[in-house]
């Protein structure tokens, strides 16, 4: 009985070791997570230099090297409502970071799009000193970035196990979504559009499809109607205002009416 | 037109401004608005290695060793990477008594030629690159002190010096390791 458990444990511990992914030397992507109710942005994976990092392929670079970062930026905030997702570079955090970085290239671009938003000394600002726009995100939407690192071949000795920080800054603004008006698609957060045809009988069908990536929800006759009810409220509270109001004034005058008469 | 009628449509009007004020700023206001920041760090790497000198199992006396002419000095020279990257190696022996640097006519090395090259200017250049966590195969493993040393030399120590220059071999081939760029000058030495 102790053999077998012995041997058991040697053969769970030797499958163990076997699944364990390889780590280290693999490129590891990066992800920004809003996670929605004003909560702060998540940044992943980080490092032993810094919490937030979101570089963790640009370690140990050497000479000619050319290394690429995928950064995910996700909206995990509620359905009911979208995100619009800024961001802008602080620059070099110090002296020494700014020195080093000077001598790298760095290019930032969004993964669907070919020109790059940032093309520059990896300590500069440039094309993002002011707030970008990386998109309008529905719950589970993401947007991809693509972050290069160009290193010179002709690198100088002086900078080896150097160390260079930059800093980057990200904001959102949460929409409420009017769900009778839009809805989002469930494969990849983009918002979908409404499509309707009439059948030999006047049956009116109506669908949604998503232009981003094709899904789109089956045929279904239309029932119901479209029309706001925040709009139909806001009218009605509007005209109750004002027939108090007008009905509160015409007492006035009536009881002044009634005061005029009683007075010799 | 009368004052009261005046006052009804004034607020007819107010009413109707507020509702349409409330009704357009429904889908202008955000909910929320977040900021934060992340700092993103480079690092670079660099290239180490250690040269391991040793008489038989012993490190090689730092004062060096007394010798005799005819005499054979047990001393094996390798080159460990101790880095995190490879490189291309090359070593240069320089021989001295006190502060006199020898002639290299008055030794003899057996120089380990299947994986060292010597070439012109001096240099032992190791075939290929060296991986990280490698040590290199002996580069000679005893040193003959010939005839050509008089008496003159009777009792005195002599300093077997080693000086090995690495260069990162990433980004960097060539077909012979003397062919590669990069190598450090004479001032940027590794004793």
């Amino acid at each position: 009985m102790k053999r077998f458990v012995k041997g058991l444990a040697a053969v769970l511990c030797a499958a163990l070791l076997v699944a364990l992914p390889v780590t280290g030397a693999l490129a590891q992507d990066a992800n920004v997570t809003y996670s929605g109710n004003a909560g702060d942005f998540i940044f992943k994976p980080g490092s032993r230099y810094s919490l937030t990092d979101l570089f963790p392929n640009f370690k140990d670079v050497m000479p000619g090297d050319s290394l690429t970062q995928r950064i995910t930026v996700k909206n995990n905030a509620d359905k009911k409502v979208k995100v619009k997702i800024y961001m802008r570079s602080i620059g070099a955090i110090d002296a020494e970071s700014k020195e080093f970085l000077d001598q790298l290239m760095l290019t930032v671009k969004r993964a669907d799009e070919t020109n790059p938003m940032f093309l520059a000394e990896a300590d500069k600002t440039a094309g993002l000193r002011d707030w970008r726009c990386l998109g309008l995100l529905y719950s589970g939407g993401t947007v991809d970035l693509d972050v290069t690192l160009d290193v010179p071949v002709t690198l100088d000795n002086m900078f080896q196990q150097k160390i260079g920080a930059l800093r980057w800054q990200f904001k959102l603004e949460e929409i409420p979504i009017d769900d009778a008006r839009h809805r989002y698609c469930s494969n990849c957060g983009a918002e979908m559009y409404r499509h309707t045809c009439r059948d030999a009988n006047g049956q009116l069908y109506e669908w949604w499809e998503c232009d981003h990536c094709g899904f789109a929800t089956d045929p279904s006759p239309k029932t119901g109607d479209d029309s706001s009810v925040a709009l139909w409220c806001v009218v009605a509270g509007g005209c109750v205002t004002v027939f108090v109001l007008l009905l509160v004034l015409r007492r006035k005058k009536e009881q002044s009416a009634e005061e005029g008469h009683d007075e010799p | 037109m009368r004052k009261a009628t005046k006052s009804k449509l004034l607020l007819c009007a107010v009413a109707i401004a507020v509702s349409v004020v409330t009704l357009l700023g429904q889908n202008t206001l955000a909910f929320y608005s977040v900021s934060s920041f992340a700092t993103n760090v480079v690092t670079s790497g660099d290239i180490q290695l250690s040269i391991i000198e040793k008489m038989g199992d012993q490190d090689f006396p730092a004062g060096g060793v007394y010798i005799m002419p005819g005499s054979v000095v047990g001393k094996k020279v390798m080159v460990e990477n101790i880095g995190n990257h490879p490189f291309w190696l090359r070593v240069k022996l320089t021989n001295g008594i006190d502060d006199e640097t020898l002639s290299p006519d008055m030794f003899e090395l057996d120089v380990n030629t299947e994986d060292w090259l010597a070439a012109e200017d001096g240099f032992y250049y190791f075939k290929r690159p060296v991986v990280p966590g490698e040590t290199t195969p002996r580069l000679f493993s005893q040193v003959r002190i010939t005839g050509e040393m008089d008496n003159s030399y009777l009792g005195k120590t002599l300093q077997l010096t080693v000086t090995a220059h690495a260069v990162q071999s990433e980004h960097n081939d060539a077909a012979t390791p003397t062919d590669v760029v990069g190598w450090p000058s004479e001032s940027q030495v590794a004793e």
